[in-house]
């Protein structure tokens, strides 16, 4: 009988020859970019010439997928995955299938995400153009599953949520009156005045998609609202997660 | 593996990531190939392993010494892929799957063909191919705690950090694993006597 130590140092120098014995990792093509290359460009931005191999690569098409595993893709990269032309695709596809917790299926089924989409397909609309209009975008997770239950319980608020774009112009807040449901859009400048924020409620099963007009109020912004009517249909016809999503109309 | 790598590369040193990448391509395959991935599945969850620690330098949490070793810390990250991959699963009832043994010979015979390796002792071979189907057939809370401790180095302490549970319960978890090791092993080598 062997004693212990005996025993798992031999075990230990099985495990050993065991790993040693595993094949080295496939080589990466010269064009692959470098993993720390690759954690970069995806946060910074990439190169043409990187684009254009990525596109192409399965390896880095698996690395991407490992990327939107750890982050979902932005409405630009969901947007060209829409218009057919994303490097990601092959990377997307699978992130759609095999990882996705449902948001970015909800967000490629927006109204507006769609309708850029297709301007970028048909070159009606420039990537700059696009890329300057989410500025002004401002979105929001939305958890419509307790609202019910608070209804019944009365007197609570339990859907309060608000969302500003990233240069701060317009912001949009959601929130349950009674039993509705009302959505309440507000820049600090006075200048958008008559102009139009669409507001979309991306739920599950359905979206929802409204044109708010802003008015001057008192000479601090402009506001607008509206109301999405009766919070327990709309739970029932959304699904309990939605987004609500507030867009400048240009 | 010290963690002087990992730092280097934090402060700007892709080569450094280049050695931990080289250090750790093998070791992270054959860590979760133990756990019972298949080898392909094995290599992919290695690649994001590695992918997220680079990615540590622009976005996320960073690893730092206090957290404890680094060794600990990419085993937790491949562990994690792993149990994560395993309820995306449970959640897909109807995805392929590739038995254990078949896909660690599917990786030794493609590793075959690699004219260093022909030279192999086979014996070895033989006991490792050995140890492998024996830990695939332990529990598998005891088949980690054994393999984190005792053939990956981590501390008690480590380990319990990892599968997120009290040190004492690695330590029963390990020595129940290893008790049952040592009888399989035992049990397999009178039946070879005994064949002879």
């Amino acid at each position: 009988m062997e004693g212990e130590d005996t025993f798992l140092n031999s075990m230990r120098d099985a495990y050993r020859r065991s790993r040693e014995s595993i094949p080295g990792p496939a080589p990466a093509e010269p064009a692959c970019p470098s993993l720390p290359r690759m954690a970069q460009a995806a946060a910074d931005g990439w190169q043409p010439d990187e684009l254009a191999h990525v596109a192409g690569c399965p390896r880095c098409q698996q690395i991407m997928a490992a990327e939107f595993r750890i982050e979902c893709p932005g409405f630009a990269v969901l947007a060209h995955f829409a218009a057919g032309d994303s490097p990601f695709a092959a990377a997307l596809g699978r992130h759609l299938e095999e990882d996705c917790d449902g948001r970015c299926r909800r967000r490629l089924q927006s109204p507006w995400l769609q309708a850029a989409a297709a301007m970028l397909r048909t070159g009606t609309l420039a990537e700059n153009v696009f890329q300057e209009s989410m500025r002004h975008l401002a979105i929001s997770d939305v958890h419509l599953a307790a609202a019910p239950a608070f209804l019944r319980l009365g007197g609570e608020t339990p859907i309060q949520v608000h969302a500003v774009g990233p240069d701060g112009l317009i912001a949009v807040t959601l929130k349950q009156e009674g039993p509705q449901l009302l959505a309440y859009v507000e820049s600090p400048s006075t200048s958008l005045a008559g102009h139009t924020v669409m507001v979309e409620l991306l739920g599950q099963t359905r979206q929802l998609r409204v044109p708010v007009i802003l008015r001057m109020v008192d000479g601090v912004g402009a506001f607008g609202s509206h109301s999405f009517g009766d919070l327990a249909a709309l739970t029932a016809d959304l699904g309990p997660d939605c987004e609500i999503l507030a867009i400048l109309d240009r | 593996m010290s963690d002087a790598p990992i730092l280097q590369y934090y402060a700007g040193s892709d080569d450094a990531f280049a050695e931990i990448y080289s250090q750790w391509w093998r070791r992270l395959v054959h860590f979760l190939m133990t756990l019972g991935a298949p080898w392909h599945l094995a290599e992919e969850l290695a690649q994001e392993a590695l992918y997220r620690i680079v990615r540590t330098r622009v976005k996320g949490s960073r690893y730092e010494p206090a957290m404890g070793t680094f060794d600990g810390w990419i085993l937790m990250v491949a562990r994690n892929l792993w149990m994560d991959h395993l309820r995306r699963k449970s959640r897909r009832p109807r995805e392929e799957t590739v038995h254990h043994e078949d896909a660690v010979d599917g990786a030794f015979l493609a590793d075959a063909a690699q004219p260093a390796r022909q030279e192999a002792d086979l014996l070895a071979r033989e006991t490792s191919r050995r140890l492998r189907e024996l830990l695939t057939q332990l529990p598998p809370e005891q088949r980690e705690a054994l393999i984190l401790h005792d053939f990956e180095g981590l501390s008690y302490r480590e380990a319990a950090a990892i599968l997120d549970i009290p040190q004492g319960t690695v330590v029963s978890r390990r020595e129940l694993g290893l008790s049952k090791l040592r009888a399989s092993w035992s049990e397999g080598e009178v039946r070879e006597r005994v064949a002879l």
